[in-house]
C-alpha cells in the first residue's frame, strides 16, 4: 500500500506557491512537512496537491490545521487539492472537512487563488 | 469462534508502518472480505493501529528506560478483526471525549479521536499485575 516515504516539491508562481507531496505522511515524515511549508504560508497563498500522497495520518492532519490557521493570521490562504479517495473520505467522516478549503483539482485551486486576486483588486 | 492469527513484538521505530501494513492487509485477506470492502477498511485498519503505536512512541516511551517493545495481537473471526496492543510504559489514561477546543488550539487529540471513529470498538484499560496498558480494538467486517 505504502512504499515511499515523503517527497516534497514546491514551486513558487506569481500568484501562489504550489506544494506537491509525493508518499506519506505519517510520524516519522512530518516534521519535513512541517519545516518546508511553515514558511511558505507566511508568504503567500499555498496551494498543496495531495494527488501523489497516499496515506496521512492526525499528525499530518494537525499540521494542516496548524498551517491553515497560520497562513489565515496572514491574511493567506492554504487549498488542499486532488485528494485521493481514502484521504478525503477520512478527513470527511471525522468532520475536518469544513476546516480546510478542499479543491477536486489542482485547476480548481489555482482558479480559486486567481479569483480571489481579482476580487481583492476590484 | 475467535481465532488468534498474528502475535508478534514491535519496535516503533520508522519502519513499523510498513510492518503494520503488512500484517494488516495478511489479516483482512484472512479474514476473507470482499475485494472492495478490504480496501478501505484495510486502510482504516492500518491507520488506527498506526495512530495507537504512534501515541505510544510519542507519549508512552520518553517516561521508559530500556529497550521497549509493543506487541501486537490480531485476532479474527466470522464477521469482525479484533487488535490487542500491550505495552509497558506507565498507566495513562486515554481522554474519554473528542475535544475540539483543544485540537484547535494545540493541534493534538486527532489520532484517538479517528480510531474511535474508524473502529467499531475502542477499549484501553491497565493490567496491574503485568503493569501493562492494553488497547483493544475492533473492526466489523
Amino acid at each position: 500500500m505504502f512504499d515511499d516515504l515523503l517527497k516534497i516539491t514546491v514551486k513558487d508562481e506569481r500568484r501562489y506557491i504550489l506544494v506537491s507531496l509525493v508518499g506519506i505522511i505519517d510520524n516519522n515524515t512530518y516534521l519535513d512537512f512541517v519545516k518546508r511549508c511553515t514558511p511558505l504560508v507566511n508568504k503567500k497563498n499555498v496551494i498543496i496537491n495531495f494527488q501523489e500522497l497516499k496515506y496521512i495520518s492526525s499528525t499530518g492532519i494537525g499540521v494542516l490545521l496548524k498551517l491553515t490557521s497560520l497562513s489565515k493570521m496572514k491574511g493567506y490562504r492554504v487549498v488542499i487539492c486532488a485528494l485521493r479517495e481514502p484521504i478525503i473520505r477520512i478527513i470527511k467522516l471525522i468532520k475536518m472537512d469544513k476546516l480546510f478549503m478542499i479543491e477536486e483539482s489542482m485547476e480548481d485551486a489555482i482558479d480559486l487563488i486567481n479569483s480571489d486576486y481579482k476580487k481583492k483588486k476590484k | 469462534m475467535e481465532h488468534k492469527v498474528v502475535d508478534i513484538n514491535i519496535v516503533p521505530d520508522h519502519v513499523f508502518l510498513h510492518s503494520v501494513q503488512t500484517i494488516s492487509e495478511a489479516v483482512m485477506a484472512m479474514a476473507g472480505t470482499g475485494a472492495m470492502k478490504t480496501d478501505y477498511k484495510t486502510y482504516n485498519l492500518v491507520l488506527a493501529v498506526d495512530e495507537i503505536v504512534s501515541n505510544i512512541y510519542r507519549h508512552g516511551l520518553k517516561n521508559s528506560k530500556g529497550d521497549f517493545l509493543i506487541n501486537l495481537k490480531y485476532f479474527i473471526n466470522d464477521d469482525k478483526v479484533r487488535v490487542e496492543i500491550r505495552e509497558g510504559a506507565p498507566e495513562y489514561t486515554p481522554p474519554t471525549t473528542y475535544d475540539e477546543k483543544m485540537v484547535l488550539e494545540k493541534y493534538c487529540g486527532i489520532g484517538l479521536h479517528l480510531v474511535r471513529t474508524l473502529m467499531d470498538e475502542y477499549k484501553y484499560y491497565f493490567e496491574k499485575e503485568s503493569k501493562t496498558n492494553v488497547v483493544m480494538i475492533s473492526l466489523n467486517i
